[in-house]
């Protein structure tokens, strides 16, 4: 395990506005690490679909909600932790969406957990203390990976 | 992080809308304003320029699935054109391209078109 860069935790209040304001701080975060371009947007890709399925679904009373985030930042990946007292709700077992069919006879929802799945290397999901504690790896040798395949 | 929209010409067949920015949570309704008002159109082929566009999300995504829906509905299609590496990668897990006409280049696209165009006049 490599030693971590920088480990960063934010407290985030639940509003879809905020959202905006924290992938503005992961690409503040990449540019100041020297993370790869696509590796930043997948990252935000990340922040934007699982706090907007937490302040949209999560609560009843948005007024007593916590949610926090965590951000390692380590040479060799990046790893963000999700952490809310919403209702219980594991995303990584809800039900995956029918790619198969056309995409206007798809039901709308469930792509946001898909392309996080896809994109990023480790998803791990635990009920700890009452709370819903989500973790998301993110590599950056696979970002590197990526942009190779594609012959950039 | 914000997204601007263009209409950047018209042709009897196809509109045609270039992306810039980030397709998002925040921004997707102005997509949905742009499109409420160029689907009332009579049309055959809607085209998305996503040269610039540097961001897509499952929201954005959505608006785009809905324009798909709604050019099918007309008999029509989507087109999308000289998308970035990232973006197509998005498109590819949701396996969005086999509904739309994806196209690398302009010159690609503007084949396409004035087959379209021909098969219109044709008809005609």
């Amino acid at each position: 395990m490599s030693e971590s860069l920088a480990r960063v935790e934010l407290s985030i209040s639940p509003e879809r506005a905020v959202v905006r304001r924290v992938r503005g701080f992961v690409e503040s975060l990449g540019t100041l690490y020297g993370l790869p371009r696509d590796m930043v947007r997948t990252l935000e890709l990340v922040v934007e679909e699982v706090l907007v399925n937490i302040i949209d679904y999560g609560f009843d009373d948005r007024t007593q909600a916590e949610i926090n985030l965590a951000i390692e930042i380590s040479p060799a990946f990046v790893v963000m932790e999700f952490n809310d007292n919403g209702r219980p709700f594991d995303p990584l077992s809800a039900p995956e969406p029918d790619l198969e069919r056309p995409v206007e006879q798809r039901p709308i929802g469930g792509l946001g957990i898909l392309l996080l799945e896809e994109l990023t290397e480790c998803q791990t999901y635990e009920r700890r203390n009452g709370r819903n504690v989500l973790r998301v790896r993110k590599h950056r040798e696979s970002a590197v990976t990526e942009a190779r395949q594609r012959g950039e | 992080m914000s997204l601007e929209i263009r209409r950047v010409q018209s042709q009897p067949v196809s509109r045609r809308l270039a992306l810039c920015g980030s397709l998002d949570n925040d921004t997707a309704v102005q997509l949905q304003d742009a499109l409420e008002e160029i689907l009332a159109e009579d049309f055959k082929v809607l085209i998305f320029d996503m040269a610039e566009l540097d961001y897509i999300s499952s929201a954005g995504i959505r608006e785009i699935f809905l324009a798909v829906r709604t050019m099918k509905d007309k008999a029509g299609r989507v087109a999308v054109t000289r998308l970035r590496p990232q973006i197509r990668q998005v498109f590819k897990i949701v396996k969005a391209l086999p509904d739309m006409s994806v196209f690398a280049s302009y010159e690609e696209m503007d084949e396409y078109l004035d087959a379209i165009q021909k098969q219109a006049l044709d008809k005609e």
